[in-house]
């Protein structure tokens, strides 16, 4: 035993002994690179350019009007990007007595200014709209000054889609369970390779072995860190909770999504809405649907 | 889960330094270009210990750092240090190259199968559709073949932890994983790397070492680099 482990380090440490004798870095590598920079930046300041148009001062938006301007997708997060002077921070929205959400920080600038940003999102069910209040005061010297971009999260949870079992890599399940049906089921977080988005897959093992993988969700990885419990209740709700921080200031994030049977893809879809829409209401979450977004 | 043999650990750290030119990678072309040339030699060291082949190395590594470009926009730090998100890019070009490979060493195994042996050993094919490498000359060679025989997963694992350096805490993250799944497939991916390396013992290591099996066999399912 002792001789095969030596065998195995001993492989493993000639590997590691392997260098590359090559340059420091690749400078034909390096102009492509440069000239993609070039080619992207300019791509993303026409991105943004309507938006920093339209973002000056205080801002009352409502969801028609993002819907309106270039849509808002599926998945709202109840966390704001506001940028200042072309630095971004994200302002968390905690729940208020009254209905609302409201959230606030104080950032320092890359130019030593402090900015305290304020966001406070009411909501109008009835009518189906809400509206965000974004206020930034800077302390700039004796003036406080006001320029603020904003810009909502959004994430398109795609609705439920066929998949294949090269999706699921070398990824393991972290929830495996059997349907009332008697059908193996199990499921699947998987990051992407730029860690930005994390996409659900459910399995379904049928009797002789088959397996069909569908993708549930995809959500934004940076919102949902670390290992979750999952639990799937008898209707077949599928209920992941990320938690962190200590007892007592604890941050939990909750998604409940159900995996409807249909051959339709548009019932699907539509039930899948709903059931995360119903699901958000009573859970401390950070996600929620917007159904008057969605389309 | 112990080595004989010391691994030097390099503990990914969220460095103020450096979490700023991230940032300002994200929109200034200098801090990018900083960025990717104090990173391209850890990258393109990390490919060419995993597949072997230098110039196959750098053209991942190109694939690598494009990635990022297009990528960096959305990183946030949140407890992923830039290595550990570099590490994760280059993780998933090479395991995608990895199977690549593996699949046409598949199909290509089956053809030469069908072909019937060329020679007496079985251990190549020359002229038309050669099937598998050279026999490995070095241990360095024989170690990169073994592990690219293993699932990605395992290769993984054994590549940023024993060849990287890095902490089991920080190959989960760079991962993206638990700390006991990258537990699991280490003690795993050393079972089976050993099992290949008997496999693939020159003769000389047997008549010395006494073991018994095959001995002039080359690795099984070998990936043509």
């Amino acid at each position: 035993m002792n001789r095969d482990r030596d065998m195995v380090d001993s492989a493993l440490g000639s590997l590691r002994s392997v260098q590359y004798d090559g340059p420091s870095y690749d400078p034909q590598l390096e102009e492509r690179l440069m000239k993609e920079f070039d080619q992207t930046t300019v791509s993303r300041r026409f991105a943004h350019r309507p938006a920093m148009a339209a973002a000056l001062g205080i801002l009352v938006l409502g969801g028609g009007a993002f819907a309106a301007g270039g849509g808002i997708q599926y998945i709202k997060s109840l966390f704001v990007t506001v940028e200042i002077d072309g630095q971004q921070v994200d302002v968390e929205l905690q729940p208020q007595a009254d209905g609302s959400h409201e959230g606030e920080l104080t950032t320092t600038l890359a130019d030593g200014r402090d900015a305290h940003v304020q966001v406070r999102k009411t909501e109008n069910a009835d009518a189906g709209e809400h509206e965000m209040r974004v206020e930034v005061n800077l302390d700039d010297g004796d003036q406080k000054t006001q320029d603020v971009n904003v810009s909502k999260r959004r994430v398109n949870v795609g609705g439920p889609t066929n998949g294949t079992i090269e999706d699921l890599g070398d990824a393991e399940p972290v929830h495996e369970w059997t349907s009332a049906q008697g059908v193996d089921r199990a499921l699947y977080l998987i990051t992407d390779e730029a860690g930005e988005n994390l996409n659900v897959f459910t399995t379904t093992t049928d009797e002789a072995g088959a397996i069909a993988v569908k993708r549930l969700a995809t959500l934004p990885a940076e919102r949902f860190e670390g290992t979750p419990e999952v639990s799937v209740d008898d209707n077949g709700l599928i209920s992941i909770k990320w938690s962190s921080g200590e007892a007592g200031n604890e941050n939990v994030r909750q998604i409940k999504l159900m995996d409807v049977a249909s051959d339709n893809p548009a019932t699907m879809h539509v039930e899948l809405k709903a059931a995360l829409d119903q699901a958000m209401e009573d859970s401390p979450v950070k996600v929620k649907v917007h159904p008057e977004d969605a389309e | 889960m112990q080595l004989a043999i010391p691994i030097p650990q390099t503990h990914l750290t969220i460095d103020d330094a450096e979490a700023a030119l991230v940032e300002r990678a994200k929109r200034d072309r200098e801090a990018f270009a900083i960025l990717y040339r104090r990173h391209y030699g850890m990258i393109v060291g990390y490919i060419l210990r995993r597949i072997g082949n230098p110039h196959a190395a750098e053209d991942l590594t190109a694939d690598v750092f494009t990635a990022v470009l297009r990528y960096l926009p959305r990183y946030r730090q949140r407890g992923v240090p830039i290595k550990a998100w570099l590490y994760r890019i280059a993780t998933t070009t090479v395991n995608r190259w990895v199977r690549r490979q593996q699949r046409r060493s598949v199909i290509e195994a089956f053809f030469a199968a069908m072909r019937g042996p060329t020679d007496g050993n079985g251990a190549g094919h020359g002229g038309n559709g050669s099937v598998r490498h050279d026999l490995p000359e070095t241990d360095a060679e024989r170690a990169r073949l073994a592990l690219l025989e293993l699932p990605p997963k395992f290769q993984t694992v054994l590549s940023l932890h024993y060849l990287e350096g890095l902490s089991l805490q920080d190959v989960a993250i760079a991962v993206g994983c638990r700390l006991g799944t990258v537990k699991s497939r280490l003690s795993r991916g050393r079972d089976a790397m050993r099992e290949r390396l008997l496999k693939s013992r020159p003769p000389e290591a047997d008549a010395a070492g006494g073991a018994s099996g095959p001995s002039n066999v080359p690795p099984k399912g070998d990936v043509s680099v």
